[in-house]
């Protein structure tokens, strides 16, 4: 009997080990560990919002991170102006289609799809609100290699040091003016930098970085980040 | 290191702006510095030379 409560409590023990291991990146990712793509294509962002700007915006903050991770990009304005000119420009056409052609055209292993869903700003109370998916594809089988989401939101608002300027109707309008400014004034990028930042933290390195197949073993974490940035 | 891309778009650039020989040169320079990058610069050279 002791024997029997003795095995119970074991995998128990065991099984409540299991489940409270954080996922590490070889399992969040393993096909990025498969495939270890060199070359990645940024895709034109799709933006699903009614801020027509977001998109060449966004898609001008997306080479850099990549860069640092190690992977080879491909130029982001040449590869803009060719994509424009092969009518490649709406990249709904290919986010679940075939990408033979990126591999054929521009050698590329991957191709990073962006899907803007929010991308608002909020002068009242001087806040930007970003939420966009991140999805690597491989140019080769077609799989997701990596995916996450973000859900960033800037606080620019502007803190007051008169008091008598929170209480009094003057002082309500005087900060919200204030922070209609700052918001206004705030690069406009800077809350999709800040989302790329979160986001892509846990992209598995490529070949140009020293974490190159170092970094399985990392935690992965969330598949959907949300945080609060004051600036 | 010249980070990836960035002789490319120099290169292109010149060309655009007229100097076809040094934005070739840069060109050249990108697939020397990234072999990866082989496919897709070549077939711009390409282009550029015909």
């Amino acid at each position: 009997m002791k024997k029997t409560i003795a095995a119970i409590v074991g995998c128990a023990t065991l099984t409540a080990c299991v489940t409270t291991s954080p996922p590490t990146l070889a399992d969040q990712y393993p096909a990025m560990y498969e495939e270890q793509p060199l070359s990645i294509v940024i895709m034109p962002p799709i933006n699903n919002t009614n801020h027509a700007e977001a998109k060449d915006y966004f898609y001008t903050s997306l080479y850099h991170p990549l860069c640092e991770k190690g992977y080879y990009v491909f130029p982001p304005e040449m590869t803009m102006e060719m994509l424009q000119h092969e009518s490649a420009y709406d990249a709904e056409l290919f986010i679940d289609g075939d990408l033979g052609k990126f591999r054929d055209v521009l050698g590329a292993d991957a191709a990073l799809f962006t899907i803007i869903k929010d991308w608002r700003r909020d002068n009242v109370g001087g806040k930007i609100t970003v939420n966009i998916e991140y999805r690597l594809r491989s140019t080769k089988t077609g799989r997701t290699l990596y995916g996450r989401e973000g859900a960033i939101t800037l606080d620019t608002s502007v803190d007051s040091d008169d008091d008598s300027n929170s209480t009094s109707l003057a002082g309500l309008i005087v900060n919200t003016l204030l922070n209609a400014i700052s918001t206004a004034s705030t690069d406009k990028i800077y809350a999709g930098r800040k989302c790329n930042e979160h986001v892509l933290s846990n992209l598995p390195a490529g070949r140009y970085s020293e974490s190159f197949r170092k970094d399985s073993v990392n935690v992965a974490g969330s598949k959907l980040v949300k945080a609060t940035i004051k600036k | 290191m010249v980070p990836p891309g960035l002789y490319a778009e120099y290169g292109y650039l010149l060309y655009k702006t007229g100097k076809k020989d040094e934005g070739l040169s840069f060109l050249r320079q990108e697939i020397k510095l990234y072999p990866e990058s082989e496919r897709y610069i070549s077939r711009i050279i390409k282009q550029i030379e015909k």
